[in-house]
């Protein structure tokens, strides 16, 4: 069993970078290993929350699942959508996500933010879908409509979205994949720099370099509807 | 984590992250909701007992192999001495260390562990420094071996004695050999050896002989041609009368076939009574000669001893046995041994006529053995 001292204990405990297959890891089944983050965490409250709702759910609470599917699924759901362009896929990778968390909780272990792991399986279920759909996986985010990447398929709440949210949807999805996925985990997921590289399996600095090309990118669009 | 903001800090915008935040509606439906958390609340209703037992399982695993263990090795091994405590149970250890005292020492193998034959031939010339005449006597007259009782009470297919080398099959050949003994047409009597069934007219070499070989004491004294009259009807007298000295080979007992009279001589083999054996097997090819021995007989032609007149002189099949199991060995492909056999014969009968239909010719006879 794990006591909150035990578990603030490994909230301090410096992960190691390389993937790790083992049985005590939280194992995606089908997209491979889960990376821990090679991050010092701090010991906040709320992702403390997260890694006490999970082993409590991993100890047959499921109202503990409740919660922490309230918490994450807006964010995760709108990272898959614009990742995917599609919502019928996005839903497809979200739950698929969503029953891996439920099928392997029984080994998570408390070394790493949930929200970490949560990101690094829907990445990892996304590129199995790239592998089998194609690059087109990834173009459908450029080619979809601006309003349903906004507001999915609810047309009222598409109705009442302005032409800036228009904008920047479609500068969102014209971006190039790396950028927007840069993007999408630091807005929708939360996450610092060196979260996003672990989880992308980059350099920090490469991180850097596409946060800072999106955000020109998305500046420009911003700019150009005021001049418009 | 967060990142200090800095001078180089224009990868972040919060120009454009406000904007996006305003962006931050889009919700998975409702009926999305509903199948991941019936799911999470179906895999935490069926997941104890599962995972229960798996834990279990794998708590108990170590102990419960070991006490398999514990169950199944000390039977086996209590068995295991029980068996070698138990009257007339001998292990196959001891077996073989009885029988490399027995009474007939295995002439050193020359090369992979065969006996030189031919250095065989003349029993009365053991091959030099074989120990032949420091050999201890025989086991059945000491009576020191339980092994060799046991195994001449039980067909068994017991190791082959250590040190013979002429073994082929080992085991197998044992065993082919005993189940053979039982499925065999005529029954042979279990302590009778095959001298017992056929017996030498003594002479002076042969009754030294078998007053320091295996001759039981109270063996029958062998027919002599005056005798035979008084002899019981089963009784068959064969006479080779081939040689001056010799006399006669007297068939005791209801005539047995050539394939139970040479599971005889492999069960005084797999006794360990080597030299017996070959003896045996020399009478057996003199009787029949050419005759193909088995392959998982213990021995080969090669290794029998043939048995000899007053003079010393070899004792031969007749001449027309002899020139037909020739024959028959070429028949069956033996060339080189045929061509052996025909020197032979024709050493023994130089003015012998071949018959027409002789596979082979004068010439063809090779002296080397």
């Amino acid at each position: 069993m794990h006591t909150p001292a035990s578990m603030t204990m490994a909230t301090f405990i410096t992960l190691p970078i390389e993937r790790m297959g083992s049985n005590n890891t939280f194992q995606n089944e089908n997209c491979g290993s889960t990376p821990y983050p090679s991050a010092i965490l701090p010991p906040m409250a709320a992702e403390q929350s997260d890694q006490d709702l999970m082993l409590r759910y991993r100890d047959g609470d499921a109202a503990a699942f409740e919660e922490l599917y309230a918490r994450h699924k807006g964010p995760l759901y709108r990272y898959l959508m614009r990742q995917c362009g599609h919502p019928a896929n996005a839903e497809e990778i979200f739950q698929e996500v969503w029953i891996r968390v439920i099928r392997s909780r029984e080994r998570y272990k408390p070394l790493a933010k949930f929200s970490t792991l949560l990101y690094q399986i829907a990445r990892n279920c996304f590129i199995d879908q790239v592998r089998r759909q194609g690059r087109s996986a990834i173009d459908a985010a450029a080619a979809v409509e601006p309003d349903t990447l906004l507001a999915g398929d609810d047309p009222e709440r598409a109705a009442s979205l302005g032409e800036s949210g228009r904008r920047l949807t479609a500068a969102i999805a014209a971006l190039p994949h790396d950028q927007r996925e840069a993007f999408l985990l630091k807005e929708e997921g939360g996450f610092a720099l060196a979260e996003i590289a672990d989880i992308t399996g980059t350099g920090r600095e490469t991180v850097k370099s596409r946060l800072r090309y999106a955000m020109r990118k998305l500046r420009e669009a911003l700019e150009e509807e005021n001049h418009d | 984590m967060t990142d200090k903001p800095g001078n180089n800090d224009d990868w972040r915008d919060d120009t454009v992250s406000r904007a996006y935040g305003e962006l931050k509606k889009a919700e998975p439906s409702a009926d999305l909701d509903r199948k991941i958390l019936a799911e999470a609340h179906r895999a935490v209703a069926t997941e104890d007992k599962t995972v229960v037992r798996v834990h279990r399982w794998r708590k108990w695993s170590v102990p419960a192999a070991l006490a398999a263990t514990v169950v199944f090795a000390v039977p086996l091994v209590v068995r295991v001495f029980d068996n070698v405590d138990a009257p007339g149970q001998v292990p196959a250890i001891a077996t073989t260390q009885t029988a490399e005292t027995r009474d007939e020492p295995v002439p050193a193998a020359p090369a992979a562990g065969r006996i030189d034959a031919n250095a065989l031939m003349d029993p009365d010339t053991p091959p030099a420094g074989n120990g032949f005449a420091a050999s201890p006597p025989p086991a059945e007259k000491t009576g020191e071996s339980e092994a060799l009782r046991y195994l001449a009470s039980v067909p068994v297919a017991a190791a082959p004695v250590a040190g013979e080398g002429e073994d082929r099959d080992g085991i197998a050949t044992y065993s082919r050999l005993n189940r053979l003994a039982d499925e065999g047409p005529a029954p042979v009597e279990e302590t009778m050896g095959i001298s017992e069934l056929r017996r030498f007219k003594p002479t002076a070499a042969s009754r030294e002989e078998t007053a320091t070989t295996e001759a039981p004491a109270d063996a029958p004294v062998p027919a002599t041609a005056a005798q035979l009259p008084e002899a019981p009807d089963s009784l068959k007298r064969e006479s080779l009368a081939m040689e001056p000295g010799f006399e006669e080979i007297v068939v005791t007992g209801s005539r047995v076939s050539p394939e139970a009279e040479l599971i005889e001589i492999a069960r005084l083999h797999q006794r360990g009574r080597v030299r017996q054996a070959r003896r045996q097997l020399g009478e057996f090819l003199v009787l029949h000669p050419g005759y193909e021995l088995p392959d998982y007989f213990p021995l080969d032609a090669g290794d029998a001893i043939y048995p000899t007149d007053a003079s010393g002189q070899r004792i031969v099949p007749e001449a027309d046995d002899w020139l037909r199991g020739i024959a028959a060995m070429v028949e069956r492909g033996d060339s080189d041994g045929a061509r052996m056999q025909l020197a032979e014969f024709l050493e023994r009968y130089p003015d012998h006529p071949l018959p027409d239909d002789f596979p082979l010719r004068r010439q063809d006879a090779s002296i080397e053995r």
